[in-house]
């Protein structure tokens, strides 16, 4: 439902609407690197998504979840945008993207081990490397903490399928930053280790 | 024992440590004694850890004009106006673009070469046409803003007329045109309902002929700042050049 405001209250809820969504122009960034893999198409993205979110901005109700609101924009823009340019296949909703079989067995490295030798520029290959579905939920749980509800409602999918793209996102991300590890491990050992990665 | 099917779905949960009590000692009892889900759940804790561990520093932080950008936006967009000083390659049907850059494949190089003027006022004409049947324009915008724009967005300078100089042109938006390695600024006019284009072609490109009529449309070109200009509109010579001559005059700020 429109709200009706005087002109001088709809241009200080305009500002202050403004300032409370750029406040999220970092973690949506983030989001949108993570979505397109590319900080040109991340710029675009973001950029599209707060031109409609401040075209859109009566349907917003304060108080609500701006932060997910505008993830909400950012999911729809990014399926938009990649329908539009068609230059990768669709994997988001696939269904063979939800049947997919579980990544291996995994190996049994002890979580202190990759937590101290994993460094942000691998965990964001990892991630990358990760579909699109599974890329996407992990982010949205575990960096952005979104409840399981709010990310269901952010990419329109039951929450049951939400949370087997965080529970199969994770296990495939968690194989590759073992895979990664043991790579490194290999390439270190005759010369007694990668100083920048302690432990492997 | 439970199935190993019926603990799946509950996984996630489990380990984000949601799973209502009576559950959670369902689920605990078939890890325990399930060697394969026991990894699964093993897994998925320590890619949980480690992504929560590193869930700020792997946040990268946004380009510094990004968010000027988006506050364009916000001016522009929350007042029902979609701003064309914020059209960026997303907004572009590929296909289109990709027409585009076929149109003009191999026949441009500049520099010490004089262009083909026909097929430059080809290009630009597409792009007129493009832009203006695309997007919607604002119904006036002020110099300062657009120049500014320009300038933050892709670094162009163009020095644009005053509203009361401009000879009754209203502005409507700037943008970076894609032609020639997107180094070519398009500033968008009306003139009374006719639209109009201007753009400000890179150092280096000349035209050989400055005066071109071109699928219907005249395209008027001439040298401002060390740069070529080009004004096009669908109007009659006369008046595209008197559009020009307007554009050409003003002094440069």
């Amino acid at each position: 439902m429109l709200r009706t405001r005087s002109s001088s209250t709809t241009e200080a809820w305009q500002a202050s609407f403004e300032q409370e969504a750029l406040a999220f122009l970092n973690r949506l960034y983030a989001a949108a690197l993570r979505l397109t893999r590319n900080s040109a198409d991340a710029e675009d993205l973001v950029q599209e998504t707060y031109l409609r979110a401040f075209k859109s901005a009566r349907q917003y109700q304060p108080g609500t979840n701006l932060r997910g609101w505008l993830f909400t924009i950012l999911h729809n823009a990014h399926l938009n945008q990649r329908r539009d340019r068609a230059r990768e296949p669709v994997e988001a909703d696939s269904e063979a993207v939800e049947l997919a079989p579980n990544d291996g067995e995994g190996a049994a490295t002890p979580e202190d081990v990759l937590l101290r030798a994993t460094l942000d520029a691998d965990l964001r290959e990892a991630l990358d490397q990760l579909p699109e579905a599974f890329r996407e939920a992990v982010w949205l749980r575990d960096v952005e903490q979104f409840t399981y509800d709010e990310i269901a409602r952010i990419v329109q999918v039951p929450i049951g399928t939400v949370m087997s793209r965080i529970s199969r996102g994770r296990r495939s991300l968690h194989d590759r930053l073992v895979a990664r590890s043991e790579r490194f491990a290999r390439r270190a050992s005759p010369r007694g280790g990668d100083p920048a990665r302690p432990g492997v | 024992m439970a199935l190993c099917s019926d603990i799946d779905p509950l996984m996630t949960a489990y380990v984000d440590g949601e799973v209502p009590p009576i559950q959670k000692l369902r689920v605990a009892g078939h890890i325990e004694d399930c060697p394969s889900c026991h990894r699964h759940a093993a897994a998925e804790q320590v890619a949980r850890s480690v992504v929560r561990a590193h869930a700020e520093s792997i946040i990268e932080a946004a380009p510094a004009d990004l968010q000027g950008r988006c506050a364009t936006a916000g001016r522009s967009g929350a007042a029902g106006r979609r701003s064309v000083l914020l059209l960026n390659r997303a907004g572009w049907p590929m296909a289109l673009a990709a027409t585009l850059l076929l149109a003009v494949g191999g026949a441009l190089v500049y520099g010490t070469v004089i262009n083909p003027s026909a097929a430059i006022a080809a290009q630009l004409t597409l792009d007129h046409l493009k832009c203006f049947a695309l997007f919607d324009q604002p119904s006036a915008l002020k110099p300062s803003e657009v120049q500014a724009s320009l300038k933050a967005q892709y670094g162009f300078e163009v020095a644009l007329p005053e509203a009361d100089q401009a000879g009754g042109l209203t502005l409507v938006g700037g943008r970076r045109c894609v032609y020639l390695d997107g180094a070519v600024a398009h500033v968008l006019y009306r003139s009374g309902q006719v639209p109009v284009s201007l753009f400000v072609l890179p150092p280096g490109v000349r035209l050989s002929q400055t005066d071109v009529d071109i699928l219907g449309h005249t395209a008027v070109a001439f040298t401002r700042d060390g740069r070529t200009w080009v004004v096009l509109a669908r109007d009659a010579r006369a008046n595209v050049e008197r559009v020009a001559a307007v554009l050409g005059r003003n002094p440069a700020r």
